[in-house]
């Protein structure tokens, strides 16, 4: 028989699937934030500053006293210069004849995770030879 | 009171062991007890959901500062819930210490039911006991505990907070 603690621990493991996304991308925001102040070099009081909110405020904010919503974090981008949060846009490539004999094509371009953001910036092209 | 800190087998992950309270006389840990208590009402069923995956996920990725809520000496999760409570809009708060980023204590909890933890009966104690434990804990830092990698060294083998 499982003890209570295995049977708390397996309510975890046995969460539904968007309980899992929202935990992960809730860590996934909270680290990019903290990235960014980092990379800015500036504190929470600083932030509240480049927001011209009060620390108290900002500290609900980045510090899970209420959810993040889509205002706050556009708010936060804005401060902190960077995307927060990137969402994939479904677009077509052309890509551009350079080579004789060569053929162009269209391909869509994969959507990037959160995670990925940085690597899929760059638009990608693909060359088909004829 | 006295007691002892105990590690939580059934939550150790990759990047975290996590340890619990026990005061001598009572038979459960502390964070037994929350478990237990929360458990027994089906209410809390999704709170307590989301918390046992927060938990899974800083012992997955490690113990950042971040992913805690700052509770004076003390921090608690989670920080954010995807469920509503039903009975409170502000959820059931687990309270622990984060002593470094591979070592949590997880503490005991309630259902929050006002905006500060000084104003609800039903935290206040937790929050109390778990600023009281992480200045204990703190006090002993070095002298009488040292923090490894995933682990808590005791330095005397018969360890023990007076609370």
């Amino acid at each position: 028989m499982s003890t209570i603690l295995e049977q708390f621990k397996a309510m975890g493991e046995n969460a539904p699937k968007h309980v899992d996304i929202y935990v992960e991308k809730s860590m996934d925001i909270l680290d990019r934030i903290h990235d960014l102040m980092e990379e800015e070099d500036i504190n929470q009081r600083q932030l509240a500053e480049r927001l011209g909110k009060k620390e108290t405020e900002v500290s609900r904010w980045i510090n899970g006293v209420q959810n993040f919503t889509l205002k706050t974090l556009c708010r936060l981008e804005e401060a902190l210069g960077q995307d927060i949060i990137k969402v994939p846009k479904k677009r077509h490539v052309i890509a551009r004849f350079i080579s004789s004999g060569g053929t162009a094509t269209k391909m869509k371009q994969s959507k990037p995770t959160v995670k990925a953001r940085e690597t899929n910036e760059v638009d990608t092209m693909e060359l088909m030879a004829a | 009171m006295i007691a002892t800190i105990e590690v939580l087998d059934t939550f150790n992950y990759s990047k975290v062991r996590f340890y619990t309270l026990k005061f001598e006389e009572r038979h459960r840990t502390e964070f037994e007890d929350f478990v237990q208590r929360m458990m027994d009402n089906a209410m809390n069923a999704g709170n307590m959901t989301e918390i046992s995956k927060w938990i899974e996920k800083i012992g997955q990725r490690g113990a950042e500062k971040h992913y805690f809520k700052h509770e004076r000496a003390a921090e608690a999760i989670p920080l954010f819930y995807e469920t509503e409570h039903p009975d409170s809009p502000f959820g059931i708060r687990l309270y622990a210490i984060r002593l470094s980023n591979s070592i949590v204590v997880l503490l005991n909890g309630d259902l929050k039911t006002a905006d500060k933890a000084e104003d609800c009966e039903n935290v206040k104690p937790h929050f109390r006991l778990a600023n009281k434990v992480a200045k204990k804990l703190n006090d002993c830092l070095g002298d009488e505990i040292e923090l490894r990698p995933k682990k808590i060294e005791f330095l005397h083998d018969d360890f023990h907070l007076e609370l």
